[in-house]
């Protein structure tokens, strides 16, 4: 199984960390975000103007809770168009010894685990990830909850590789 | 009973040392029902938030109608006692060459099956009501959760480091460290011991009185009026003051020794505490593991192999500063159970208030040749300053002259209280970044760090079990970034670093942690 996966390291720039080739999400993936995240914009708008025009009295709802509420659905819609901008960015790379992931648009996160110090390795799959083929690869070390090593918007075929991966290379090394 | 179970003992130490049969189930002596009840009530100490409500309504029961309150407090104490004479009862262990078992439980029963290899650390602990029987309590720490953490309650001094020594010798995962042992027998050394005086300055220095402050929060107004009536039956009145004292200077003069007074008790209560905890404190290096046993009342041990030191503290706080003090703090893998109150006092080895020259030797034995007060360490780059000034010193400024102007009224005195916090602010801001360095060579990686006090960090390359790597929009146009190195104690983020020296420091760690094999615990 080992053998599968081997092509996709590069190792002519096996040593240096700023020559990582990150590759990009799973389209579908950022398709999906936009949809959903979309679409949750869209429902609070939804939800804010049918409180503040709907058949009722306008002294029912004061105006003051109408201005401040109407935060909600602006947020969600920069939410929205940050992660229009922030998901193309997103990436990962498997190297022969670690893997990595890099993410944000402003702030540039890039997180590197070494395989020789993952516990352990999950696959998280939710309902919609399920019905359209993604998976989220979870790795743990000894660096407690707040350092989990997650890649989300893999393929599942990806993220099963790479599990197959990161455990050969626990039972080699 | 006694007896009986004196003879069980005797029985279980010769099945260890025959082995291949299982020892028969075991009792405990009848001094454990004193750690079973302890039990019940720790378990109530530890839902304290939630009890509140219940503390403050049996304080307003027991002011209003003593009767209903005693009968309240009877019944607790029943409840009590008959809760651990049965958990007493239900207790059972057995031992074999290989494992333990033991079973507990009253209403929720459980069996723990506990191989000998997976069994990480033993420790002995003497609670107080102990001392004067010989017994312990014996804990097994394992490389699981700290939740279904397993111990003896309550077994025979002599047996217990009898059972010890033959579980180190034969669990399989401690061969290797028993044949450290072996060779570096003659190395077995104190290393330090406290005394009094030592543990004193540590109070001093490090007031942990806030814990008690905050846990006699509900009575508060009570306190107050009790410090009142005390006042007035040596004729001082409270309510009478602005009349009687004409002077402002006396009004002042009586809010200094107040204030002195009350800081002096804080002093003292957290000399106190330090003396508890500390109290005959004592560093030995065994076959290569730190052994730290202290204690006034409970005397605890906890034992430290040397290879699974993660991170090694050098902290010295203001007052330290001045009193050239220092704490050492060792730490080992923190993030194993949830319960993090409770296993990070065991999780790390703190020395208390040490002199430079024994920090030196200290930090030389942990650490080999990592001089960490000395190097030349790398500044950070100035523009963290401005970076903490925006962050946290001007919100904070503009808070403090918006409430000066809310309260004062006043637009002069909000624009001198704006110009001073942020002054401050400033010069806080310069300070801490002052404070920040880092330093790294083929071994060790150093930092330091602080405000008013300073702290120095080392820790090995191959300790880090993952790195993360922040550059904002605006640090990337400077070059610079944020490192931080997660290690199995704690994350060390070092903030506003060229980004060089971060990939170099990358690229070392990560080669050393990929290529060495060297394990980190």
């Amino acid at each position: 199984m080992r053998e599968l996966s081997n092509d996709d390291i590069d190792l002519t720039r096996l040593s240096s960390h700023e020559n990582i080739n990150f590759i990009p999400m799973s389209g579908k993936y950022v398709v999906l975000r936009r949809v959903l995240i979309g679409a949750i914009a869209l429902f609070l708008w939804v939800l804010w103007a049918f409180a503040a025009f709907g058949p009722w009295p306008m002294d029912i709802i004061a105006p003051s809770i109408l201005n401040i509420t109407i935060t909600i659905p602006c947020l969600a819609s920069l939410f929205f168009i940050y992660a229009i901008f922030a998901d193309p960015q997103k990436g990962y790379a498997l190297r022969e010894h670690d893997l990595s992931y890099r993410s944000g648009l402003f702030i540039r996160h890039s997180v590197t685990q070494p395989l020789t110090r993952i516990q352990h390795v999950e696959i998280n799959r939710g309902p919609l990830q399920r019905r359209y083929g993604l998976a989220e690869l979870c790795a743990y070390s000894a660096g407690g909850q707040a350092s989990t090593f997650a890649i989300p918007g893999l393929s599942h075929r990806d993220a099963q590789q790479l599990r197959e991966f990161i455990v050969a290379h626990k039972t080699s090394h | 009973m006694k007896e009986q179970n004196n003879v069980a003992q005797s029985a279980n130490s010769s099945t260890i040392q025959s082995g291949k049969q299982l020892g028969p189930w075991l009792k405990l002596p009848p001094i454990a029902l004193a750690y079973f009840a302890l039990a019940v009530v720790k378990k109530f100490a530890g839902q304290l938030e939630m009890l509140i409500p219940l503390i403050f309504a049996g304080y307003s029961i027991a002011k209003n109608n003593v009767t209903a309150f005693f009968v309240l407090s009877v019944l607790l104490i029943c409840v009590t006692m008959v809760y651990s004479v049965l958990s007493f009862i239900a207790y059972r262990y057995r031992l074999s060459d290989q494992n333990i078992e033991i079973r507990s439980g009253v209403i929720q029963k459980s069996q723990i099956n506990l191989p000998f290899e997976r069994i990480q650390n033993i420790k002995l602990v003497q609670p107080i009501y102990y001392r004067w029987t010989g017994y312990c309590c014996m804990e097994f720490d394992t490389a699981g959760s700290a939740k279904n953490e397993a111990s003896i309650v309550a077994i025979k001094l002599t047996s217990a480091e009898q059972f010890k020594q033959s579980i180190m010798t034969n669990a399989p995962t401690q061969q290797s460290a028993q044949a450290d042992a072996q060779k570096s027998k003659s190395a077995d050394r104190l290393l330090i011991k406290r005394n009094l005086y030592d543990l004193a300055l540590h109070g001093l220095t490090n007031n942990r009185i806030w814990i008690v402050l905050g846990a006699a929060a509900p009575f508060y107004a009570d306190i107050g009026a009790y410090v009142a009536s005390v006042l007035s039956r040596w004729g001082i009145d409270l309510s009478q003051i602005n009349l009687k004292i004409q002077s402002d200077l006396s009004v002042v003069l009586m809010v200094l020794t107040l204030t002195m007074m009350i800081l002096l008790l804080i002093a003292l209560l957290s000399i106190i505490s330090a003396i508890i905890t500390h109290y005959d404190f004592t560093l030995e290096k065994v076959s290569a593991r730190y052994v730290r046993r202290s204690g006034l009342f409970t005397k605890r041990e906890v034992s430290m192999p040397l290879r699974r030191l993660q991170l090694t503290l050098y902290q010295q706080d203001w007052l330290d500063l001045i009193l050239k003090r220092v704490n050492i703090v060792f730490q080992q893998n923190a993030n194993v159970g949830e319960n993090l109150s409770n296993t990070n006092l065991s999780r790390k080895i703190l020395v208390p208030s040490v002199t430079y020259d024994e920090a030196d030797l200290l930090i030389d034995d942990a650490m080999p040749n990592a001089n960490l007060k000395h190097y030349h360490y790398k500044h950070v780059s100035r523009r963290l300053i401005v970076r903490l000034w925006l962050q946290f010193w001007l919100p904070l400024a503009i808070m403090v002259s918006v409430g000066t102007y809310l309260i004062a009224k006043s637009l002069l005195l909000s624009i001198i209280m704006l110009a001073c916090a942020g002054g401050i602010g400033s010069l806080a801001a310069i300070l801490s970044w002052y404070r920040w360095g880092y330093y790294e060579d083929p071994q060790y990686v150093c930092f330091r760090r602080g405000f008013l006090g300073r702290d120095f960090g080392c820790f090995l390359h191959y300790k880090v079990q993952q790195v993360r790597l922040h550059e904002s929009w605006l640090m990337k146009r400077h070059k610079l970034c944020s490192l931080s190195f997660v290690l199995a104690s704690q994350t060390i983020k070092i903030p506003y670093i060229p980004i060089t020296a971060a990939r170099k420091m990358i690229n070392r760690s990560l080669s050393q942690v990929e290529h060495s094999g060297q394990s980190w615990m």
